[in-house]
C-alpha cells in the first residue's frame, strides 16, 4: 500500500528532504497547474523540523510529516482564505479549523492552500478568480470542481494527502478527473467549524489520497465530535484498521447493489469500464443485484434550489466592512451593493439571486418548500436500498473531464455534470470515488455510496475495488 | 410551464434584496437564464412528495453543552486586522440616514 509505504519511509529516512522533494515539483510545474492560491513553505520548514526531531524521539503523531495541502475554504490560521474569490483576496484567517487543527496536533505539515471554483460555485475548477486549476494528467483538460486544487496537488506530486469539501460532489469530481481517490464522509461525522458554507446543511470537508489507506489515515485524524459544530458525532476512528484488517475474502461478505438509473446518460466507455470492475467484484464472490432508484433524475433541480436557498443567505455576511473587498458608496446599503457587484464572479452572483428568489415569501411554497420535501423523498429511496445492501455502486461522473472553457458559459450543462454525486449529500450518506480505468489517457472513477455512518462499510468497498484493480 | 413570470420589476426587486447591484445587460441576462433554468427545475412537480419538509439530514439537533464557561476566542486583534476602516475600536461604516 503506497501511503503506508510511504510513512514507513518516513520513519527512517528524512522528513525535510520529502517535504523539499514536494517543494521542487511545486516549484517546477505549479505555475502550469495552478493547483495553489497561497504556498505555506516557510511554516512547513519549520514544522518539517520539529517533526523531525519528534520522529528520532519516536513520539511523532499519526501524519508524521505527511505533506498535506487544505483547500482554500478552510481556515488555517495567519494564512490567507480566499475561498477562491476577490471578495476575500486579503482575508487573513484568525484561527485554525477543526480540521487543521487536527492535521496539526497529528504532525501533517500544511504545505499550501488550494485553488477552488469560487466559493466552491462550480464543477469543474475555472470559476476561481486566481485562475482555473488545470488537469495535471493533461493541462488541456479541466481537473474538475470544486475541489480542484486539491485533487491537482495530490495527482501532481505537490502533496501527499489533501482536505476539500463536498457539497454535492466537490470532492468526488476532481478525485475522479484527476484519477485520485476521494472521501466525501456521512453528514456529521467531520466537523464544519472553520469551513467557509456554501449550503451548510449538505457539506462537509473530507479526504483526498492516493490509496484507500491514505484515505482512511486522514479520516481517522479529521472525524469525530467537536463541541464547536453541534451536528457532529463520536466516532472510534478505527478506519485504518478497517482498511488493514481486511482480507480478499471479506468480498464474499459484501451485498452490493446498482441502479440502472446511475448508468443512464453515461458516456459508453466509462459504463463499460465500471461494468467490468463490478463484474469483477461478483467472480471474486461479491453479491451484486439491480436495484431502482426512481427519483435520482429529479436529483439535479432538487439540490440546486436546495443549493442556492442556502447559498444566499451564507454570502449576506460578505458586506465589505468586517473583512474582504470593499467599495464603498453613500450609505451603507449602497456601499454593500457596490461591494458586492464589483467582487462577485458570474456564478456566485447567478446563486445569489436565485436564492433570494426562490426564498421570497411568494416563491418560497413553489421552490423552496416543494425542493425539502422531494429532498425528503431522495432520502427514503437509499434508505430502503440500504436496508437490504452494504453499498451502491456506479460511476463517479457522466463523462469524462472536457477541455477548459468548454462549459463555463452554460450553467445547465455544468449543473448537469452533477448528477450521479449530488443524491449523495442530500440524504447525508458516505461516498467516494476511486480511479479504476482511463479512456485516452483521462482518468475514470468508481463511486460507491454506504449508508449514512457506515464508512467503514465504505473503506472495505473501496479497498475491494483496489485490490480488484491491482495490476491494472 | 413556469408560472412565476420574472419580469424586470421581479429582478430589480430581487437585486435590492440580495444587496447586489447589477447593471441592465446583468438584468436582462439574468432574466432570461433564470427562466430557462427554473423551467427545467419544474420537473420536481412530477415527484410524488409526502409534507415532510427535510432542512436536515441528522437526527441530533439541538444538543446542548455542558453548563460550563466556554473557553473565549482571544486572538481579537487578528480579526481587527482584517476590518477595513477602523477608528479606535470601530468599524467605520457611511452613514446609514
Amino acid at each position: 500500500m503506497f501511503t503506508r509505504d510511504l510513512i514507513e519511509d518516513l520513519l527512517s529516512k528524512s522528513v525535510e528532504e520529502h517535504l523539499n522533494k514536494k517543494i521542487e515539483e511545486i516549484e517546477k510545474r505549479d505555475k502550469e497547474i495552478n493547483a495553489f492560491i497561497t504556498l505555506n513553505i516557510e511554516e512547513a520548514e519549520k514544522s518539517s523540523k520539529e517533526i523531525q526531531k519528534k520522529i528520532n524521539e519516536g513520539n511523532q503523531g499519526k501524519l508524521s510529516g505527511l505533506v498535506i495541502s487544505i483547500k482554500d475554504n478552510l481556515a488555517v490560521s495567519n494564512l490567507r482564505m480566499t475561498c477562491g474569490s476577490k471578495v476575500l483576496e486579503n482575508y487573513i484567517a484568525p484561527y485554525d479549523a477543526t480540521v487543521t487543527n487536527l492535521i496539526k496536533q497529528e504532525d501533517g505539515i500544511i504545505i499550501g492552500k488550494c485553488n477552488m471554483d469560487e466559493f466552491a460555485c462550480g464543477s469543474d475548477g475555472t470559476s476561481s478568480y486566481f485562475g482555473p486549476t488545470k488537469n495535471p494528467r493533461n493541462i488541456d483538460y479541466v481537473p474538475g470542481g470544486s475541489s480542484s486544487g486539491s485533487a491537482a496537488s495530490v495527482a501532481a506530486d505537490f502533496s501527499d494527502l489533501s482536505i476539500g469539501s463536498d457539497t454535492g460532489g466537490s470532492i468526488r469530481c476532481p478525485a475522479s478527473f484527476c484519477g485520485v481517490y476521494g472521501f466525501k464522509p456521512s453528514y456529521g461525522l467531520v466537523s464544519r467549524y472553520g469551513l467557509s458554507d456554501m449550503a451548510m446543511s449538505l457539506e462537509g470537508p473530507g479526504p483526498f489520497a492516493k490509496d484507500t489507506y491514505g484515505i482512511a489515515l486522514l479520516l481517522d485524524v479529521i472525524s469525530g465530535k467537536d463541541p464547536r459544530d453541534t451536528v457532529t458525532v463520536e466516532n472510534n476512528k478505527s478506519y485504518l484498521k478497517t482498511v488493514e484488517n481486511f482480507k480478499d475474502n471479506d468480498i464474499k461478505n459484501m451485498k452490493i447493489a446498482y441502479a440502472k438509473e446511475f448508468f443512464e446518460g453515461v458516456d459508453e466507455k466509462i459504463k463499460n469500464i465500471v461494468l467490468d470492475k463490478i463484474g469483477m467484484l461478483e467472480s471474486q464472490g461479491a453479491k451484486i443485484e439491480e436495484v431502482s432508484l426512481p427519483n435520482i433524475k429529479y436529483s439535479i433541480p432538487i439540490y440546486y434550489l436546495v443549493v442556492f436557498s442556502e447559498f444566499s443567505s451564507a454570502m449576506s455576511k460578505f458586506d465589505g466592512f468586517k473583512y474582504g473587498h470593499y467599495a464603498g458608496g453613500q450609505d451603507i446599503v449602497e456601499a454593500v451593493s457596490n461591494t458586492r457587484e464589483t467582487s462577485m464572479g458570474t456564478e456566485v452572483k447567478r446563486r445569489v439571486l436565485l436564492g433570494t428568489f426562490i426564498t421570497m415569501e411568494e416563491f418560497k411554497g413553489r421552490w423552496y418548500t416543494k425542493a425539502l420535501k422531494a429532498r425528503n423523498a431522495i432520502k427514503e429511496d437509499f434508505k430502503r436500498i440500504f436496508n437490504s445492501y452494504d453499498l451502491l455502486i456506479g460511476p463517479t461522473m457522466p463523462t469524462l473531464p472536457w477541455k477548459i472553457g468548454e462549459r463555463i458559459s452554460d450553467p445547465l450543462a455544468m449543473y448537469s455534470s452533477d448528477i450521479l454525486t449530488v443524491s449523495a449529500n442530500l440524504a447525508g450518506i458516505c461516498a467516494s470515488s476511486q480511479p479504476v480505468g482511463e479512456v485516452k489517457g483521462l482518468p475514470v472513477g468508481l463511486q460507491l455510496h454506504a449508508d449514512s455512518l457506515s464508512e467503514s462499510k465504505l473503506l472495505k468497498g473501496m479497498r475491494a475495488v483496489e485490490i480488484a484493480c491491482e495490476g491494472m | 410551464m413556469v408560472e412565476t413570470i420574472i419580469n424586470d420589476r421581479v429582478i430589480e426587486r430581487v437585486s435590492e434584496i440580495a444587496r447586489l447591484k447589477l447593471s441592465d445587460k446583468e438584468k436582462e441576462k439574468f432574466r432570461e437564464e433564470f427562466e430557462r433554468i427554473l423551467e427545467e427545475f419544474s420537473i420536481i412537480d412530477e415527484i410524488k412528495v409526502g409534507e415532510k419538509e427535510l432542512y436536515y439530514v441528522v437526527e441530533n439537533v439541538n444538543v446542548l453543552r455542558k453548563d460550563s464557561k466556554p473557553k473565549p476566542f482571544n486572538n481579537i486583534n487578528s480579526i481587527k486586522t482584517n476590518f477595513n476602516k477602523i477608528e479606535d475600536d470601530f468599524i467605520v461604516v457611511p452613514r446609514n440616514l
